[in-house]
């Protein structure tokens, strides 16, 4: 144990390094707990007394063969547990030392008794002026410290003993006092046991340096064969002597022996290497023959690679030739397939592709660069060339005529324009008849011919494009605009006839489509809510026609214009960004959220997977018509129903992420929707927090529950049932609309109830409080403001109750409140009665103002100034009446013991009894339930 | 009936009151009800009224539940709410005998209150969730019930189980007493319904 504190202290560096712990104990002083003792009871003595530890250590520092015996005083910290050194103590300050031990018997507070043993030493330090014996200093220099165990103190007054006895001259040793240093002695103590004992102060030192236990083996192993070792000694010496004397001898006779043998090996060696030399001389010789012998067959070989090579030449220009005529040659009977071009069968539409792609074939070999410069060929490519554009020109203005035939025929079968129109038509004949060309159109693109056109070149691919975009451009236009006129009038239907509709502000708006819906009548909210959703499916219907028309044209696009890439020179701006790009994107870090990740999967992939998913076509037939279409039909939803905005936004948001997910171009449009959309939710919002803090109530009127209180009911029903399929994505948007909005009501409901006169402010708080957790009671993301109403509402009524109940009993009410407050200021209640205002003929008056009927009356007032604050029909009200009833009874039954305490004697008693009370709430109930039923 | 003519009228009103010793979980049956919630902490209610709109078989009505309190200061008090009440759920914990033995006592009380031999009333066997820890029997529940002519319902507010059937039996309950005292009608109620329907004809 020592060795603990020992460490710990010399990490707080309250001890040396090599400063041992002689004796350590714990210590309480004894001054201090004294004073205290009086106040306390025993149990909580202990706790006291443990607070106070200190502890005293008794120590020797030692410097430069001098050794002082020490003592600490040391206070333990509760919290870290560690020491801390509070005053040191030279052994030879203290004058005398005093060992005390005594009984004290307390009386306790509670009247007990108490025994204490008090084991304890006292500690008296010289002074510097030694004339002093007087009174105050004594009591500074003066210290009784107490211990728990007599064992601990007599260790530690027996160290400081042999302390002084070893360590200080006579002169300077403190005087110990009714103490004799007695050796201790246990019953198995040997001698040695009580020598070492006598000596116990060196040896403690000595445990301070302590020697290992493998040193000490090691030592003691060393010793034993010493111990053998030295008794022989000198015999042993001798001994060595001779032996090494024999060693010299024989190790000089064993180097004379070997000289002879040494000069024999050298002579061997010289032989050996005249014999190499000879050997080597030979080698060099048959190496000359061998080489003049090799070159003789080279030149032999050299000759014969010769002939081989001129024959090969020759029959590879023969090859090339061949192949050169073969490659620029195309036949009469082609031309005459290009030149008829027959578009209306499928087979003639297979040859034509086929020889127009030979043709093609042609002019891309590519052919040795000293071929090329031959006249014949320059010839041949001018006039296959030639033939290459001529039929360009002559296929554009068929593909062109099959576009403008095949949109004809589409809208002949269609009919005339249709205002009636239920779906967007359907375009797969178009793309049909159209698809069947699509290798024309591919080799169009890859004939790369240019026309020019006021002053600007132009590949006929582009102008093919064009002229494609252009005619479908139009017929979408038309049916996309029909489509919709169509959806509008159907929301036109719904709206029902407001005042003034011209005049009507959007604030005004948003009231009318709340209110629509929270006129409490079954019927009317049931009609709203068909409304709402035959508007929802109406735009759903809207959306999903148009998501369908725009994927199969989007579908029909990327397959008529595509370009295989395969044989397509791959634009190399698009790969080398493509690259950059994708590299860009794999180093993006990860996102949490699901849309972000999706989007980076999508387009990294799409720009990898098919380099020319490009929407330009797309983007050029829909350009705006769709955002502007729809954001009509949303308008004129909105304007027919205000509230439509959640539904609109959230529709949006499921809609943009499937699409995002599908890499649809129809994401575009529905970006540009969804933004939209969000405005108009926002502006909502806004104008409904403006509404909620710009309500003004007529003060002198009574307040129920507010109406923006209703209004947000409305809000909170719609908004719920809109984010229902997207609440595991999007549920957090709605979550801080919710807050916003809350906490300006909740603003609102303070502002309002501080100016209410005709109604109790507290009721317009709790009534209004009580109904906002009942809205926002389902609420996830709200709990805590949830929870906030909550308390609000139970604060305020309890508030309101207690302003109230007393009314009944208002004088005694309130003379009762100024006894307590007496009571409350110390007063002994048998004094009441003799304060002037609050004498017992006082209060006998006062009660006598009260007979019973008096008091049932009061209650029935109450009871209807309660209804009366109340909504109509408020369900709170039994909830208020019974906390009021509670109230009362409890009140009653204080004045009740109020009496007793306080006016003894005076024969003073309320009229009624709690019994009359019971019976009057019954009367008031019964009489009540007969009004109500009917 | 009159409403649909009218379009106007609020939906009829059926009134609830929770009855039972503390802690049988009168207000987790309510909450859970109302909010589709169950908390866990036990707060002790003095009382507490809930409204909402509910089809009940088809038709739109208004439930009013009042909460109350299961350690009630003074008794007496009781009467007078449940005075205002149609219709009660008596409930005790299945994992607690007493409280299934004081319920004939407020059975009694409502009785009493009500002046009447027979009031829509369920009795319900709360935190059914708790098989393992059960003190009254389901023979036993059941015999009471029968006693009384009442149905038994085991509920439990925390796994939702039967929470939803408790309220709407009873209101069914309150729904057939309502209709059986207007087809008997004292000569008073009779004048006022005839002078609405005139004003509407
Ligand atoms: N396991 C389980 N616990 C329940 C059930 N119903 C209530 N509890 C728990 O029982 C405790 C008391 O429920 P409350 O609903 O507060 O009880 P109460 O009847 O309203 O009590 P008072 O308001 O004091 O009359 C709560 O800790 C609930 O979580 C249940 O069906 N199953
Ligand atoms: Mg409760």
């Amino acid at each position: 144990m020592f060795k603990s504190i020992q460490q710990k202290l010399k990490d707080a560096s309250i001890l040396e390094e090599n400063e041992p712990i002689l004796s350590f104990i714990q210590v309480v002083d004894f001054n201090k707990q004294q004073q205290q003792f009086k106040k306390i009871a025993k149990e909580e003595l202990a706790s006291l007394v443990q607070n106070k530890f200190y502890y005293f250590l008794a120590s020797i520092k030692t410097a430069d063969n001098d050794s002082t015996p020490i003592i600490y005083l040391l206070k333990l910290n509760d919290k870290t547990n560690d020491f801390k050194l509070k005053v040191t103590y030279y052994l030879d300050d203290i004058k005398t030392i005093t060992k005390i031990d005594n009984t004290i018997k307390q009386t306790l507070s509670n009247g007990n008794s108490l025994e204490t043993n008090v084991y304890a030493f006292e500690l008296l330090f010289r002074c510097d002026s030694d004339d002093s014996l007087n009174e105050t200093t004594d009591q500074k220099l003066k210290f009784v410290w107490q211990c728990n165990k007599v064992e601990e103190r007599n260790d530690f007054l027996d160290t400081l003993w042999k302390l002084s006895e070893q360590f200080l001259k006579a002169s300077s040793r403190p005087k110990f006092i009714n103490y004799k240093f007695e050796p201790k002695k246990t019953l198995v103590q040997t001698k040695d046991d009580e020598e070492s004992n006598d000596n116990s102060i060196i040896k403690d030192i000595n445990q301070q340096y302590e020697i290992s236990k493998t040193d000490e083996d090691s030592l003691l192993k060393l010793m034993s064969e010493c111990d053998f070792a030295s008794s022989n000694a000198e015999k042993f010496i001798e001994k060595l002597q001779t032996e090494l004397l024999q060693l010299d001898t024989s190790n000089i006779e064993s180097i004379m022996n070997s000289e002879e043998n040494t000069l024999k090996l050298i002579d061997m060696l010289d032989v050996a290497v005249q014999e190499i030399d000879k050997i080597d001389d030979r080698l060099k010789e048959y190496e000359d023959k061998i080489s003049a012998v090799g070159d003789a067959v080279r030149i032999v070989g050299e000759r014969d690679n010769v002939i081989q090579l001129q024959q090969n030449n020759q029959f590879a220009l023969l090859e090339l030739l061949e192949s050169m005529i073969i490659n620029l040659d195309f036949p009469a009977e082609n031309l005459h397939v290009l030149k008829s071009l027959d578009l209306t069968k499928p087979e003639s539409i297979r040859k034509v592709i086929k020889v127009a792609n030979n043709l093609l074939d042609l002019l891309e070999t590519e052919l040795p660069s000293s071929l090329t410069k031959m006249k014949a060929y320059e010839e041949q490519k001018k006039t296959l060339e030639k033939y290459k554009i001529s039929f360009c020109g002559h296929l554009c203005k068929n593909l062109r005529n099959a576009i403008g035939h095949a949109t004809n025929k589409h809208l002949e079968s269609e009919g005339k324009n249709d205002a009636n129109r239920v779906t967007i038509p359907s375009h797969k004949k178009i793309h049909d008849d159209l698809l069947a060309l699509k290798e024309l159109v591919f080799w169009v693109h890859r004939s790369n011919c240019m026309f020019s056109e006021q002053n600007q070149t132009k590949t006929f691919y582009e102008d093919l494009k064009q002229n494609y975009i252009e005619t479908i451009k139009q017929l979408y236009i038309k049916e996309v605009n029909e489509f919709c006129m169509s959806a509008k009038a159907g929301i036109a239907k719904l709206d029902r006839p407001r005042p003034n509709v011209s005049m009507e502000n959007i604030k005004g708006s948003m009231i009318r489509s709340l209110e629509k819906s929270h006129i409490g009548d079954s019927f009317g909210s049931k009609t709203d809510q068909n409304h709402k959703d035959t508007l929802k499916a109406i735009f759903v219907k809207l959306l999903n026609y148009l998501t369908n028309a725009v994927t199969s044209e989007e579908k029909f696009c990327l397959e008529f214009f595509a370009i295989p890439p395969k044989q397509g020179k791959l634009d190399e701006s698009i790969v080398s960004s493509n690259s950059g790009n994708s590299k860009l994107l794999s180093n993006l870090p990860r996102t949490n959220s699901n849309l972000s990740l999706v989007s980076t999967n999508t387009t990294s992939s799409k720009l990898l997977g098919d380099p020319k998913t490009d929407f330009s076509v797309l983007k050029e037939i829909f350009s705006v018509l769709i955002e502007d279409q729809v954001k009509q039909v949303m308008d004129s939803i909105i304007k027919t129903d205000y509230i439509m905005v959640l539904f609109l936004y959230s529709n949006m948001l499921a809609g943009v992420s499937t699409c995002h997910q599908n890499r649809q171009y129809m994401h575009q449009p529905m970006v540009g929707l969804l933004r939209f959309a969000k405005e108009k939710c926002d502006e909502f919002v806004r104008n409904f927090k403006e509404f909620i803090s710009e309500t003004k109530v007529n003060r002198k009127e009574k307040i129920g529950i507010l109406k923006f209180v209703k209004y947000f009911e409305e809000f909170v029903k719609e908004a719920e049932i809109c984010w229902e399929p997207i609440k595991n994505d999007y549920s957090e948007k709605l979550c801080n609309i919710y807050e916003g909005i809350v906490r300006d009501i909740f603003k609102a409901i303070e502002d309002i109830a501080s100016v209410s006169q005709k109604t109790p402010q507290e009721v317009v708080l709790f009534q209004n409080y009580h109904q906002m957790t009942h809205i926002m009671r389902g609420i996830n993301g709200l709990k805590d403001l949830t929870r906030k109403a909550r308390e609000d509402y139970i604060n305020w009524q309890k508030e309101y109750v207690k302003r109230l109940f007393g009314r009944p009993l208002e004088k005694i009410h309130i003379f009762f409140e100024k006894v307590q407050a007496k009571l409350d200021r110390g007063y002994v209640h048998q004094d009441i009665s003799y304060q002037l205002e609050l004498s017992a003929n006082n209060l006998a008056q006062i009660i006598s103002e009260y007979p019973a009927r008096e008091v049932k009356r009061g209650l029935y007032d109450l009871y209807n100034k309660v209804e009366k604050h109340l909504e109509d029909n408020s369900s709170l009200l039994q909830v208020v009446w019974r906390d009021m009833s509670t109230e009362f009874i409890t009140q009653y039954k204080n004045y009740e013991t109020l009496i007793k305490l306080c006016y003894e004697g005076h024969n003073i008693k309320f009229d009624f009894t709690q019994e009359d009370i019971y019976k009057f709430f019954n009367e008031i109930s019964i009489e009540r339930s007969k009004e109500h039923k009917f | 009936m009159t409403s649909s003519q009218n379009g106007k009228k609020q939906a009829p009103i059926y009134k609830v009151i929770m009855v039972g010793s503390g802690g049988v979980g009168k207000s987790a049956l309510t909450l859970q009800y109302m909010y589709d919630e169950f908390v866990e902490d036990y707060e002790p209610t003095k009382a507490d009224s809930y409204r909402k709109k509910v089809l009940l078989d088809g038709e739109e009505v208004q439930i009013d539940i009042l909460d109350t309190a299961g350690q009630e200061d003074y008794a007496a008090i009781r009467d007078n709410y449940f005075r205002s009440g149609e219709g009660f759920l008596l409930v005790f914990s299945i994992t607690e005998q007493e409280s299934f033995d004081v319920l004939d006592e407020f059975r009694e009380q409502i009785l009493r209150v009500k002046n009447a031999e027979d009031v829509p009333l369920i009795l319900i066997g709360n935190k059914s969730d708790l098989q393992n820890s059960r003190q009254v029997r389901q023979e036993v529940a059941t015999d009471k019930a029968n006693k009384w002519l009442k149905p038994y319902i085991e509920t439990s507010a925390k796994t939702r189980d039967n929470v939803d059937k408790a309220f709407f039996d009873l209101m069914r309950e309150i729904r057939n007493r309502k209709l059986s005292e207007n087809n008997k009608p004292t000569g008073n109620r009779r004048d006022k319904k005839k002078k609405k329907k005139c004003t509407i004809l």
